[in-house]
């Protein structure tokens, strides 16, 4: 019993001594594990700390064709305000896996740069890359994406058209109760641009609908809708209702920027005020 | 087995386990130790650091509570435009749109604002409109570089806990084209 015991402690000793093994040695899968199990011990830390930076900067130097610890050392200087910075790095993800990272730069350029035409041309450059499917960065379709990108760049008819082509979609697949809520609003939005009322009306509703009839947006352009039409009284009332909701915090928002058209309580205040002196 | 070689074996049973728990927490402590550890490491701050011996307006203001700084993750954003981000677009929009600048571009600032909502610490980076340094006008740059660092634009922020105000991390984006600010981040 004693002498197993001994052996034991040996063979523990014999096993720490040689547990190192040169990673220049390893084969490419080896090489891959071993970045996979850095950068997932790296990740533990927080996003953009030196022990999070440094650790995923290990992970692939072992692997540099480990595309998840390339693209995950630019994610920081995007979200912290340096994107000369982040760029060249993003860049280096594209090379390692084009499929995914060009949708989702497109996703990056229209949030934290609001650069609409460099988002279009790369989710249309994603209908290339994968034809016979519909990329869906962030969780929402190109055609989602693009209708907001148009949005912004003022072209309505293509951004309603992407928003009926995303609901239409959509609505085949999942159910229209599945459409995300904001695709009725921004469609409403451009409709209401486009000075198409009633398409606008349609889809401010279906937004309500599908939002317990809580939503400041939709109400502040149905109330514009209401005023531009003559209906003093209603407009009024859906201003009301409106800046209730507003103030509950039923309103379109996003994380870490400013969602597009915004809307804020001097823009509702100053309706009210328009509204009453008709 | 007498009872004196049953307590060694259960001595040198116990030994080896606090010498492998002992190894564990060691392990894990060098192991944390050694993840700070920067030196021969690439990256020697954490990302959105602002050295304040060189940013600008650095000696305005004092940074309290020891100088730890809130709101690293991503900037205080929406939080930190005083009134709303409407109330400080409609400002910087209305004096700076009519004057004569044609440059296109990003002006980011990166700056600290302290407890007491005193904005300083500036860093300022200047790029083209595909994201890569270039110098702008340099007029242009002092406009919006006076009208940003102007104090009344940022809020106190504070902890919801007990309400004591903190020092905060912030970066502000101008997209302008031909001479006209289009966007605002964030």
């Amino acid at each position: 019993m004693e002498k197993l015991l001994k052996l034991y402690l040996s063979l523990l000793c014999i096993l720490v001594a040689f547990s190192c093994k040169k990673d220049g040695d390893l084969s490419a899968s080896k090489k891959r594990e071993l970045a996979e199990k850095t950068y997932q011990k790296a990740i533990q830390f927080r996003q953009g700390s030196t022990p999070f930076q440094n650790g995923i900067a290990e992970a692939v130097a072992i692997d540099p064709t480990y595309e998840p610890g390339v693209y995950e050392l630019s994610v920081a200087d995007l979200k912290r305000g340096l994107p000369h910075k982040w760029l060249p790095q993003y860049t280096k993800a594209v090379v390692l896996d084009s499929l995914t990272r060009i949708p989702w730069r497109g996703y990056l350029y229209l949030w934290f740069y609001r650069d609409y035409k460099k988002a279009i041309a790369d989710f249309n450059a994603s209908d290339t890359l994968t034809p016979n499917f519909i990329d869906a960065p962030q969780g929402h379709s190109v055609d989602y994406w693009r209708g907001i990108a148009y949005l912004g760049l003022k072209n309505y008819n293509k951004s309603n058209a992407y928003f009926e082509k995303h609901i239409t979609k959509e609505t085949e697949d999942f159910g229209e109760d599945y459409v995300d809520i904001t695709a009725f609003l921004y469609n409403g939005i451009a409709y209401y641009e486009a000075k198409n009322y009633e398409k606008a009306l349609l889809n401010f509703n279906k937004q309500l609908e599908y939002s317990r009839n809580l939503s400041a947006d939709a109400k502040y352009y149905k109330a514009q809708i209401f005023s531009i039409e003559g209906e003093k009284e209603k407009a009024l009332q859906t201003i009301n209702e409106a800046i209730i909701d507003f103030d509950k915090g039923y309103n379109n928002k996003r994380a870490y920027v400013e969602t597009l058209r915004q809307i804020y309580s001097q823009d509702l205040t100053h309706l009210k005020t328009t509204i009453e002196s008709q | 087995m007498n009872r004196k070689n049953l307590l060694k074996v259960i001595g040198i049973i116990i030994v080896t386990i606090v010498l492998f728990i002992s190894g564990i927490i060691g392990f894990g402590y060098y192991n944390y130790k050694e993840a700070y550890n920067t030196e021969n490491k690439p990256y020697k701050k954490y990302i959105g650091y602002i050295d304040q011996d060189k940013a600008l307006l650095n000696d305005k203001f004092k940074l309290c509570d020891n100088g730890f700084i809130q709101r690293t993750y991503n900037g205080a954003a929406l939080d930190a435009y005083y009134i709303n981000k409407k109330h400080f677009r409609d400002q910087v929009v209305n004096e700076f749109n009519n004057k004569n600048y044609s440059d296109s571009g990003y002006l980011n600032f990166r700056f600290l604002v302290n407890c007491e909502g005193n904005a300083g610490w500036f860093e300022i980076i200047e790029m083209n409109l595909d994201l890569e340094e270039l110098k702008l006008n340099s007029t242009l740059v002092k406009d919006l570089f006076e009208f940003t660092s102007q104090s009344k634009h940022w809020n106190v922020l504070r902890y919801t806990k007990d309400n004591t105000p903190y020092n905060y991390y912030n970066y502000i984006s101008y997209r302008i084209e031909n001479g006209k600010i289009t966007e605002i981040i964030p």
